[in-house]
């Protein structure tokens, strides 16, 4: 990525909240939503009831000692209510674990999606290493589904505290506002300590990672640490590290535990304030012992309002930084994208793929037969590096065009910038004598394919890997031409052998072979191949392109990176390039 | 190692805090009683007021309230704070002793324990153990007090309703902890799927140019929405199974809780119990809850800790095969080297046979031989990261089994194919940490010697920029700092364990001047792995298999056709040509970035 989109996602943080992305987000699946929040401000709202009928039973005793049927069925009421209470929750979470699920996936797949069909260069569109994306993957969107979670509790506490103060206000106003002023100066206090909670929860995050960083290189260097005899060092160092991480991590803990406390707290000053408060009115019998059951019922409920306010601000923060980082996994930095309309089938799952079909009339009929390719003045540069200056190749229907010259002389480069696989400083490209745009999308199969120099197999089953998607009706055809049937038939689990992480349970021929069969099934009228002399041995090689020009049935184009003789003797023309030019032909 | 070691660990180290973890304990108990009288002072309050008692008597009782329960809430900030303090003394303690001692341990050890499984080891391990042995330690015992507490009370009040309470408790706790069980398959399947979720993911993502030039961009979105589809059912069941054992729980405590405020009523009703008591043991049947959960989790940690502890432990028994000498210094300057018929055996596999090699203080002795022959052995036995199996290795005349670690290491410097870097500053890189004592003058004419000195000036914090590592640096500027650590420290014998990577020429050019400098006046053992940089050599070692299959003056044998080096010498000129395509077709990998 250039680094002007990147200024351009600096400026969308302040203009794209993530607050507006989670509404976004709460859209896509309105009805789950409401269900959730349904359900979870029922659940929140049930000590309502509960100290409704505590009071009706504490002044029911307590006036009328021995009062009849009515007291048993508002007991078995309550019962009812604190057990339904229990089993609506059951409902609440395994409902919700849905919905989070959903709140990840739409991201995920918008994400995806960007990533392997916007048009533009594929290299560079991560960031950093797969392993790195995969956490903005893992969790950003998690950090964005906490906001709507959160947004689910804030409501249900913020309803029945609203609920609470409301009765408890018809009982007696004075008491109430009383009670509810610890509450207000608590919630104040957890806004104001719950960033720098997070600040010190960074630091302890911070501390712990040095240490571990530490570790890591001091033992994986630890012949260059004995050999210096820098032991007694590295073990002052390490203590050093240990008693910061040991301060920050303290402050950390400590912290949480004082938002836990204020939170009981809370509670206590209002139970103690409200009973200060009603001495004289009690005796008066102005506020009955019912009233103090309800009013010790429902301060428990507010104390916990002050907790869940803390986090709202905080996870906003956070997911604030989450948008910006998946934005930048997008071609263009719009954090409306990460959440755009997907249709999901999360139920049931999605179903098989529809495979691919290539063989279709209508799918060649749209794209165009290739009958002639013009490459007019095709320039990259690199920062340092060789670069190709301005070539041109002409690639005719059916004719094999093969690409020579030295290491370096910038052969893949060519392929890579015809393909728009990385990014071009000028040339235009004509299909048929029509200007293609935008090479990226457009130079995919069934018009073109492309056989890397290391290619990139997945782990899944052989037949899988080598069809991607597309359906199977070529693929004992591309095997043939790929030289791999005999492989396949001596496998044990043939065309279902699972391949291993990047094709590690097969050797080095195999995965190269099986990447041409990758590209074979998918019949492109032109075929692009990158060296294959790395990995396969001469005799191989050769029996491929045997089979492939015997192919009469298939009329691709071939332009191929090769060196050896052997293919080159074949060619209907031979370009060769150096530094980045093509040489004069000799 | 023997079964009952881990407790043993544990109780030694807390042994030394003995008196805080006792202080601790007393707090403990008050910080969780106060808790308990809250509900009861409510309760008398409301007796009083039922009973028509004066204003100022019930304004005395909630004012003992207000005191006592926040008190409590005072407490328990203050233990946490203790018992975190704790934590983090014992923890370090004993992740400083298990640092401690595998630093010690020898290269061999290190061989099998990647610098990974240490940072569990010394760092994660202790983590769930002092966290178990402080915060969750006062936490079982607080709530187990918070729970007795309770239910004392209870019973006190009355019988029947404390035991009501008791029984609902045990109920809610056997439902959980049954449920929980049948709920750890449903968690695992969850954690795999996701596994395989994020493990297809960051394939995809790493053959994305695979994926787009050949169409496959929605069959990888299709694979992620499967994915995801399995994960919700795999999510809903576990939290079905996970918060169903949590929800029948908490149905049994509000069961509880129920019947005993019926039976408080009923009670009530035969005049034995107060309205007042009434409430606190409602109060008290919701409270037991809270407790209950807190211990389970706790027990959760409890088997993580334990594992924790018996590794650490292991670790610690671990004694180092090499024990440190007790003789005398080496003499100063540069050191004679004595290989006295060394033979030496690595895992059952001979690596040395024989050796019988002595070279003057001052000479440079190059080793050549092929992979396997037992070059860099000769290097790691001089720095006595192993120790021979036979024979004798003499360094300025004294064997280094008598010599000590320290003194031998300050003497003898070591240069290797790979240059560590540490992600420190470059001063910390320089002098390892401090092991080198000396000024930053020293240290800027140092890296001036190597050539450097350009280098440095562009560093905006000169001797204190953080180094990443060895990524911020090309390879050669790693050599040429590695050169720099020699130079400070100014041994009299220097392995050079030659560097096998390709550089370009200027970079070559540099550390050649500097190698110049780097060997003059020491006794130089240099591996070499290319013959054009022994031309330096006073001598060479031919090594074959182990033997020694030739030793002589460097120009003698390069004279003399038919020695083994001689022969070496021709068949790498007659590869000269073919080298620089080998060399172009290692480095053709791909595309260029």
């Amino acid at each position: 990525m250039s680094p002007t989109p990147l200024t351009q996602s600096d400026r969308s943080d302040t203009r794209f909240s993530s607050g507006r992305v989670a509404w976004a987000l709460l859209r896509r699946e309105p009805v789950a939503f409401a269900i959730a929040w349904t359900s979870w401000v029922l659940f929140h709202l049930v000590p309502i009831p509960v100290g409704l009928l505590l009071k009706y039973v504490l002044d029911h005793i307590n006036h009328d000692p021995a009062g009849g049927q009515p007291v048993w069925a508002v007991l078995v009421v309550l019962g009812v209510l604190e057990v339904g209470r229990w089993l609506e929750l059951l409902f609440a979470a395994v409902q919700w674990h849905g919905c989070w699920v959903g709140w990840h996936t739409i991201p995920r797949l918008n994400l995806l999606r960007s990533l392997v069909g916007d048009p533009g260069p594929a290299a560079h569109r991560l960031p950093g290493s797969p392993g790195e994306a995969v956490s903005r993957f893992r969790d950003d969107t998690m950090d964005l589904a906490m906001v709507l979670d959160v947004w689910l509790d804030i409501s249900g506490v913020a309803i029945a505290s609203a609920s609470a103060v409301a009765i408890m206000l018809r009982i007696d106003a004075r008491v109430t506002l009383v009670v509810v002023l610890p509450v207000l100066a608590v919630l104040w206090l957890c806004r104001w300590l719950t960033p720098r909670l997070r600040i010190w929860r960074r630091q302890a995050r911070e501390a712990t990672a040095a240490i571990t960083g530490f570790i890591g290189d001091t033992f994986g260097s630890i012949s260059a640490i004995k050999a210096a005899g820098a032991e007694g060092c590295v073990q002052e160092r390490f203590e050093a590290l240990g008693s910061t991480r040991a301060k920050a991590a303290r402050r950390d803990e400590v912290g949480t535990q004082l938002i836990q406390s204020l939170s009981g707290a809370t509670g206590n000053l209002g139970i103690g304030i409200a009973l200060l408060l009603v001495a004289p009115a009690i005796r008066r019998g102005d506020f009955t012992i019912g009233d103090l059951g309800l009013f010790t019922t429902y301060i428990t409920v507010l104390s916990a309002l002050p907790r869940w306010a803390g986090r709202v601000g905080a996870y906003h923060r956070q997911a604030d930084v989450s948008v910006e980082r998946m934005a930048e996994l997008l071609s263009a930095p719009d954090p409306a994208r990460i959440v755009a309309p997907v249709r999901t089938h999360l139920r049931g799952g999605p179903g098989p793929f529809p495979p691919v079909s290539f063989d279709h009339p209508d799918s060649r009929r749209d794209n165009g037969r290739l009958d002639n390719l013009e490459v007019r003045d095709l320039r990259v540069s690199y920062p340092g590096g060789v670069g190709i200056h301005g070539i041109d190749l002409d690639l005719r229907r059916g004719s094999f065009t093969a690409l020579t010259g030295p290491v370096g002389s910038g052969k893949s480069t060519v392929l890579r910038a015809m393909l728009g696989l990385i990014p071009t400083d000028g040339g235009s490209l004509r299909w048929n004598g029509i200007e293609v745009a935008e090479r990226s999308t457009l130079f995919t199969p069934p018009r073109v394919a492309y056989l890397p120099q290391l290619p990139r197999l997945f782990s899944e089953p052989l037949a899988d890997t080598i069809l991607l998607g597309v359906d199977g009706t070529a693929l004992a055809s591309a095997l043939r031409l790929a030289c791999l049937e005999d492989d396949v038939s001596e496998m044990v689990d043939g065309l279902s052998t699972m391949v291993g992480p990047k094709g590690v349970r097969l050797s080095g021929g195999q995965i190269q072979r099986a990447a041409a069969a990758r590209a074979f099934v998918r019949q492109p009228e032109l075929l692009v191949v990158d060296d294959l002399s790395s990995a396969l041995d001469v005799e191989t090689e050769a029996r491929l392109w045997e089979r492939v020009f015997a192919d009469t049935a298939w009329a691709t184009t071939l332009l191929v990176v090769t060196h050896r003789p052997g293919v080159l003797a074949r060619a209907d023309q031979v370009i060769e390039l150096r530094a980045g030019l093509v040489a004069p032909r000799r | 190692m023997s079964a009952p070691r881990e407790p043993r660990l544990l109780a030694s180290y807390l042994r030394s805090e003995r008196r805080p973890v006792g202080g601790l304990v007393a707090l403990l108990v008050v910080a969780m009683l106060l808790p308990v009288a809250g509900p009861v002072l409510v309760g008398r309050f409301v007796d009083a007021a039922a009973d028509g008692r004066e204003a100022s008597a019930l304004v005395g009782i909630a004012a003992v309230f207000l005191l006592v329960t926040l008190t409590g809430d005072g407490l328990q900030l203050l233990v946490t704070w203790l018992s975190v303090r704790m934590a983090w003394r014992i923890g370090n303690r004993l992740r400083s002793d298990l640092a401690r001692h595998a630093l010690r341990l020898e290269l061999a050890w290190h061989g099998e324990h990647s610098p990974g499984l240490l940072i569990e080891r010394i760092d994660g391990d202790i983590d769930a153990l002092t966290k178990f042995a402080s915060t969750a330690v006062l936490q079982l015992l607080g709530n187990g007090l918070l729970l007795v507490g309770v239910i004392v009370v209870a019973v006190v009040i009355d019988w029947r309703a404390g035991l009501l309470i008791g029984a609902a408790a045990v109920a809610a706790a056997s439902t959980m902890s049954k449920l929980r069980t049948a709920a750890v398959p449903a968690h695992d399947a969850e954690r795999e799927v996701n596994g395989h979720l994020y493990g297809d993911l960051e394939e995809r993502l790493g053959g994305l140019e695979d994926l787009r030039a050949n169409g496959a961009g929605e069959y990888a979105v299709h694979r992620l929405h499967d994915h995801s589809a399995r994960w919700w059912s795999a999510a809903r069941r576990a939290s079905f199974l996970g918060d169903g054992a949590y929800v029948a729980a908490g149905a049994a405590f509000s069961v509880g809780s129920a019947l005993t405020l019926a039976l408080g009523v009923f009670l009530h009703r035969r005049g034995e119990l107060s309205v007042g008591s009434v409430l606190v043991l409602f109060r008290f049947a919701q409270m037991v809850r809270e407790p209950l959960e807190r211990i389970a989790e706790q027990m959760r940690d409890f088997q993580k800790a334990l594992a924790g502890a018996r590794r650490a432990s292991r670790l610690l028994a671990t004694e180092p095969c090499i024990v440190d000498g007790q003789g005398g210094a080496l003499p100063s300057g540069p050191l004679s080297v004595d290989f006295d018929h060394v033979g030496f055996a690595y895992d059952d596999r001979t690596v040395l046979h024989d050796v019988d090699v002595h070279l003057a203080p001052g000479t440079v002795l190059g080793v050549v031989g092929r992979t396997g022959s037992g070059k860099t052995t000769i290097g790691r036995l001089l720095l006595r990261f192993w120790d021979v199996t036979n024979g004798a290795v003499r360094v300025g005349g004294l064997d280094l089994r008598d010599v000590r670690a320290a003194e031998l290491r300050s003497r003898i410097a070591v240069v290797t194919q790979e240059v560590e870097l540490f992600r420190a500053s470059l001063r910390d890189n320089l002098t390892l940490f401090g092991a080198l004592t000396t000024d930053d003058d020293h240290l800027s004419v140092a890296l001036a010697d190597v050539g450097l000195a350009s280098w440095v000036a562009t560093l905006s914090g000169g001797l204190d920029t953080l180094l990443d590592g060895n990524d911020g640096l090309s390879a050669g500027e790693a050599q040429l700092l590695a050169f720099a650590r020699v130079l400070l420290a100014d041994p009299g014998l220097i392995v050079l364990d030659e560097a096998s990577s390709r550089l370009d020429p200027r970079t070559e050019a540099h550390i050649t001047a500097a190698t110049k400098r780097l060997l003059a006046g020491r006794t130089v053992v240099m591996i070499a792995h290319r013959l054009a940089t022994l031309d330096r050599a006073d001598k060479i070692l031919v090594l074959d298999h182990g033997h020694v299959a030739e030793i002589g003056d460097r120009a003698t044998l390069a004279a003399d056709p038919t020695s083994h080096y001689a022969r070496l010498l021709g068949a790498s000129s007659a590869a000269g040509l073919e080298a620089p395509e080998a060399l172009a077709g290692a480095g053709q990998p791909g595309a260029p970035r």
